[in-house]
């Protein structure tokens, strides 16, 4: 992976600098892949995750110049990416196609009709069982398990108290065992 | 690391039994040459197959050791190479696109608003007054030129000439309610009326937001 420069240097050259489409393919390089497996897991098909991934990037171009630093710019850049991912479940739901068909069955549908499912294989077992978790247990679920991300800063992002976030883990780690234990 | 002290081991064993200090210490078990030296191995190979095979895994083998590679999920071939320019793409493209869409429905709300005020002064110079008697020719006649005033591409081509604050200040003048006509231009889901209904129905504009909100 190429080096890239600091997260600070990057939001700072972006607001001052007249290089912004360099800076910004360097944002997009440094972060695609990341976001781009965080928003699949939850919403697994690649063409749908390709849509929200393209409207994360474009929402960071159009917000860049007012985010404030409060927070650090991946943080931001998860925030963006889960919220849209989550809204891109909800306009589904509602969509009236959708609604006749349960969402969990379609996107356990979607992992089997990936060219790489083996349904023998652990990890797509993992991903089934993951899937029937809610959504946003999923999303806590994906982000410690395989972020490994501190509470701290995943509760900046789902702006949810890190206590109540240990217990959503526990509580979907659980659930995730019971599923697998069950197969 | 812990160092064994023969000389206490050797009295403490001949306080509690001498019988057992007597006897010869023997090696009891073999083990097959090299057993150790590949035992390492052989324990590396098994997890990898309990991880690959057993369908009655271990859970907290996956939660605590397992971690699936992040190409689990196929992409398409060079699609994070393309992916940063098709952004750029969109970024450039949207910034026209929204600028364009503004104006153009901006203007369409100003076309609206200034043809209902030309249509309600031709309306107010050349129609009858009360005292008079009404003549249905000439009203039809007033009608007919105000459409053509609106219908006009010259209209149009006039407007096209006003920038954003111009038109904005005018609505502003004309007592419009400018965050409408912003939300209005805004609007992805809604296309504004065309300029003739607004002589057909007096509410049209009025309706028209309302589907906004």
């Amino acid at each position: 992976m190429p080096d890239f420069p600091d997260d600070k240097d990057l939001v700072f050259q972006f607001k001052n600098g007249s290089q912004k489409d360099w800076v910004f393919t360097q944002i997009i390089q440094k972060y695609q892949e990341k976001l781009y497996a965080l928003i699949r897991r939850i919403i697994i098909s690649h063409d749908d995750t390709n849509d929200v991934l393209q409207n994360v990037f474009i929402k960071v171009w159009n917000n860049l110049n007012s985010f404030r630093e409060d927070s650090q710019l991946f943080t931001w850049l998860y925030k963006i990416a889960t919220n849209e991912s989550l809204n891109f479940l909800e306009k589904r739901k509602k969509n009236r196609y959708y609604s006749l068909i349960d969402d969990e069955s379609d996107l356990i549908n979607k992992i089997k009709a990936d060219e790489t499912f083996d349904g023998n294989k652990i990890e797509w077992k993992l991903q089934l069982a993951i899937q029937k978790l809610p959504e946003k247990q999923k999303i806590v679920f994906n982000l410690r398990y395989y972020e490994e991300m501190p509470y701290d800063e995943m509760s900046e992002i789902l702006e949810t108290s890190a206590g109540a976030l240990k217990a959503s883990y526990h509580h979907a780690v659980k659930k995730i065992e019971a599923y697998l234990t069950s197969q | 690391m812990f160092m064994k002290n023969n000389n206490d081991y050797n009295s403490e064993l001949c306080q509690i039994s001498n019988l057992i200090k007597d006897i010869d210490v023997k090696i009891n078990y073999s083990s097959p040459s090299g057993y150790f030296e590949n035992f390492p191995d052989i324990i590396k190979e098994k997890i990898k197959q309990s991880k690959i095979s057993d369908d009655r895994f271990d859970t907290k083998e996956i939660f605590l050791n397992f971690k699936p590679n992040s190409k689990m999920f196929s992409v398409p071939e060079n699609y994070f190479t393309a992916f940063p320019e098709i952004i750029l793409d969109k970024v450039h493209s949207q910034k026209k696109k929204s600028v364009s869409l503004i104006k153009k429905r901006l203007y369409r709300y100003s076309a609206a608003a200034i043809a209902i005020s030309l249509l309600g002064t031709i309306l107010f110079y050349n129609m009858p007054r009360k005292s008079e008697s009404i003549n249905p020719t000439q009203t039809d006649v007033v009608m007919n030129e105000a459409k053509q005033i609106i219908l006009n591409k010259h209209l149009e081509a006039e407007l096209d000439k006003v920038n954003e604050m111009d038109a904005v200040e005018y609505l502003m003048d004309n007592g419009h309610d400018i965050n409408a006509a912003l939300i209005a231009s805004l609007s992805e889901n809604i296309s504004l009326p065309e300029e003739v209904d607004y002589l057909y129905d007096t509410e049209t504009l009025n309706n028209c937001l309302s589907k906004l909100k």
